[in-house]
């Protein structure tokens, strides 16, 4: 699905990203963590061509992400705030979204209706602007927009932050229901290291643009994620040292 | 503490992004400055010669007094519209261990620090010592001089309590709107003459010197009414903006023009939901009165070049006054943009469709100056077709170069946000390309070629458009990164 070939991004020859060789199957959901600064806004921008590699290219589908707009069609995204309209109403909105993905009316009621408990009745059917809404419930705008018309690509920078914590939980539901169904590839970066592992089928942790670790999940890679970023080994148990 | 309030306000403004970056839109401010400051000087000095013209037998005075009310009313509505609230930036202050009044007060004072006080010293300083030191013994003058001051902070004071009424509810706001005409005809069509019985405030106290003291008691009576009204609404939610439902007109017809109608439908959104584009729009609206000042005095001595000017400005206002911050109109989510399922062509054909449907729409509302001069029908026609296949891309390619993002939610008068060396470059080629071009060929074959090529040049463009816009799409998505930055940036 995505490639990464030699990928370097600096900025006045810092290197801030350094990926010589990367690649995420089709399917794939993908969990990326890391401290502030580790690189992993500038990946996902590299990603949607919203940034330039210095050096190196990134392939959507065998496609050069920076060659052809092609990828578009199939990639949905959620970055930061700019990927929602303030002066728009979420309804607005998402039918702007939508039609761009090709959905008609019925096809938008339908979708939004599957994301009735998440939305707790304060987004779709209100006449508020997207800019008079609070950061949760932009939040949620944004991610259900990245998801309409089920690309096969969703990306998706830390889309816990900001929501409430039973939000938080319904939208990691919704994202393994969404991925078991229908083979979508997700592209997801927390700090919430729960809530990713909860979701993520691998996860790599970025430090200073470089990949320390890669690891499909298993039940002990919360704990060594937490080792990783305390730098304290998790409590074992009595039982487990002897 | 009082010292400490103007220690931020200094600091506020050395090391404002705004100022340090923007240096372009700077210069331009202190260049208006100056010149309005030169032209209330040149005013201020020549006034009693125009006055005594006008009002021969009157006195310079009571005549001077008898226009005070038109420069008040004037200024009030220039101070409604271009004078920032002083409640800028006083988030962080709220819940520091200070009196609330105390930051009121430091808020008011703070907003005498204007340009608009200023301004009118350079007209009545002049006018008094060169001719009311004539007329007045000195202990009158100085009242009457005081009195001509102290208006100017009634002014300040009215003008701020005004917006923010105005700006609580849009209700406040048209009423006010209906309240100004209201006067205005009044006073124009003679029923009653508030100009003169405003004068008369003004003799009066030529009359008698201590009728000046309701000045400052006006003064004080608005100050505590601004107070008062800024210290009972000290909460984030009330002296911010008020957090309104959304009027929400859809223009989803605009969706079934083409493939790029979803990006038009969003940009005539964007146009109608914030107030930088809206009032961007509606003073375009406006300009079709243009033609009222410049075709008055038309006779068949003038020549046609008028009409090339007027045409110009009147089909092409929207074109250039929107084009000028094109694509940075979309800055805020152009990421959005990028990344979805929207080619970089469709956003350029429904920027074309748009320029150009509005270049038609003010051509046939400009047809009403046929009554001065049936030639505007064809001049028109051809600038219009100009406007349209050739300065429409031009604004393209110098939107090629928009590095600076806007604020769509700030006003659009004297707004220097996102202004940069493009956006003052951008008017002269769109305005002075058609006037050379039209001016050489007029000189060399006559007028009748030059409308002809004018026209020409234009419908070359609008045949050859989609080519055009293919090239500009791939320009666009050439420069795509560094827009994007540059709008992260600024």
């Amino acid at each position: 699905m995505i490639q990464a070939i030699n990928l370097q991004k600096a900025y006045s020859g810092t290197t801030v990203l350094d990926l010589p060789e990367f690649k995420i199957e089709n399917g794939e959901v993908f969990g990326l963590v890391g401290n502030n600064g580790a690189g992993k806004t500038t990946f996902f921008s590299l990603v949607l061509d919203l940034i330039r590699a210095t050096r190196g290219k990134i392939l959507i589908n065998e496609i050069a992400v920076a060659k052809s707009e092609d990828w578009k069609a199939h990639t949905g995204a959620y970055i930061d705030e700019s990927f929602t309209i303030g002066y728009l109403t979420p309804d607005e909105y998402f039918s702007f979204i939508g039609e761009l993905r090709q959905m008609n009316e019925n096809d938008i009621s339908t979708f939004l209706d599957s994301f009735k408990e998440f939305f707790n009745d304060e987004i779709v059917g209100k006449k508020k602007f997207i800019r008079d809404l609070s950061k949760g419930n932009q939040k949620k705008v944004g991610v259900v927009g990245a998801l309409m018309g089920y690309p096969e690509l969703v990306v998706l920078d830390e889309p816990f932050a900001n929501l409430d914590p039973s939000s938080q939980f319904k939208f990691r539901k919704i994202i393994k229901e969404i991925a078991a169904e229908r083979n979508q590839t997700f592209l997801i970066s927390s700090h919430d290291l729960d809530n990713i592992t909860d979701v993520c089928e691998r996860i790599v942790i970025l430090e200073k643009g470089k990949i320390v670790k890669d690891v499909q999940k298993t039940e002990s890679t919360l704990a060594e994620l937490e080792e990783f970023f305390t730098g304290v080994k998790a409590k074992t148990s009595f039982h487990d040292e002897l | 503490m009082k010292r400490n309030f103007f220690y931020f306000a200094w600091r506020e403004l050395t090391r404002s992004a705004y100022l340090n970056k923007n240096m372009a839109a700077k210069g331009v401010l202190i260049f208006l400055a100056i010149y309005f400051s030169a032209v209330a000087l040149f005013l201020g000095f020549n006034l009693s010669e125009h006055l005594a013209e006008a009002y021969p037998g009157k006195s310079q005075i009571s005549a001077f007094n008898s226009l005070i009310f038109i420069y008040v009313g004037f200024e009030l509505v220039l101070r409604i519209m271009a004078q920032n609230l002083p409640t800028f930036g006083f988030q962080p202050f709220l819940i520091i261990p200070v009196k609330r009044k105390r930051i009121a007060r430091y808020m008011l004072n703070k907003s005498l620090l204007h340009f608009f006080n200023i301004l009118p010293l350079f007209l009545i300083l002049p006018f008094t010592f060169k001719s009311a030191v004539n007329e007045l013994e000195t202990p009158v003058l100085f009242a009457w001089l005081a009195s001509l001051l102290l208006m100017i902070f009634v002014n300040h004071f009215l003008a701020i309590y005004i917006k923010w009424r105005t700006n609580e509810s849009n209700y406040i706001f048209y009423g006010f709107l209906a309240l100004a005409a209201g006067i205005f005809a009044i006073d124009y069509f003679g029923i009653f003459d508030i100009t003169t019985t405003f004068g008369k405030l003004f003799d009066f106290v030529v009359q008698y010197p201590a009728a000046v003291i309701i000045f400052p008691l006006a003064i004080i009576a608005l100050y505590f009414l601004n107070h008062n009204y800024l210290w009972s609404r000290f909460y984030l939610d009330e002296l911010s903006q008020k957090k309104k439902q959304g009027t929400t007109h859809d223009f989803s017809w605009l969706n079934q023009i083409g493939e790029y109608g979803k990006m038009l439908s969003l940009e005539v959104k964007m146009i109608a939901r914030n107030k930088r584009p809206r009032t961007t729009a509606l003073m375009s609206i406006l300009f079709i009165f243009y033609g009222l000042l410049i075709y008055q005095d038309y006779d068949s001595e003038t020549p046609e070049f008028i009409f090339v000017l007027g045409g110009m400005f009147m089909t092409g206002v929207f074109g250039m006054m929107y084009g000028q911050f094109f694509p940075a109109w979309h800055s805020r989510y152009y990421p959005l943009l990028m990344a979805q399922n929207v080619k970089m062509k469709q956003v350029l054909q429904s920027a074309f469709f748009l320029m150009a449907a509005t270049n038609i729409v003010f051509y046939l509302l400009s047809l009403g100056y046929m009554f001065i001069s049936p030639k505007v029908l064809y001049i028109h026609f051809v600038v219009m077709l100009y406007n349209i296949g050739v300065n429409t891309f031009v604004i393209f390619a110098l939107g090629l170069n928009s590095r600076k993002s806007i604020d769509l939610e700030q006003r659009a008068m004297f707004n220097y946000q996102g202004m940069g060396a493009t956006q003052w470059l951008i008017t002269f080629p769109i305005l002075f390309g058609p006037l050379a071009v039209y001016g050489v060929i007029t000189l060399l074959f006559g007028n009748i070629t030059a409308y002809i090529i004018l026209g020409v040049l234009g419908l070359i463009g609008i045949i050859l458009h989609p080519r055009l816009i293919d090239y500009f799409t791939k320009q666009y998505l050439k420069r795509k990164h560094k827009m994007i930055s540059a709008y992260k940036a600024t």
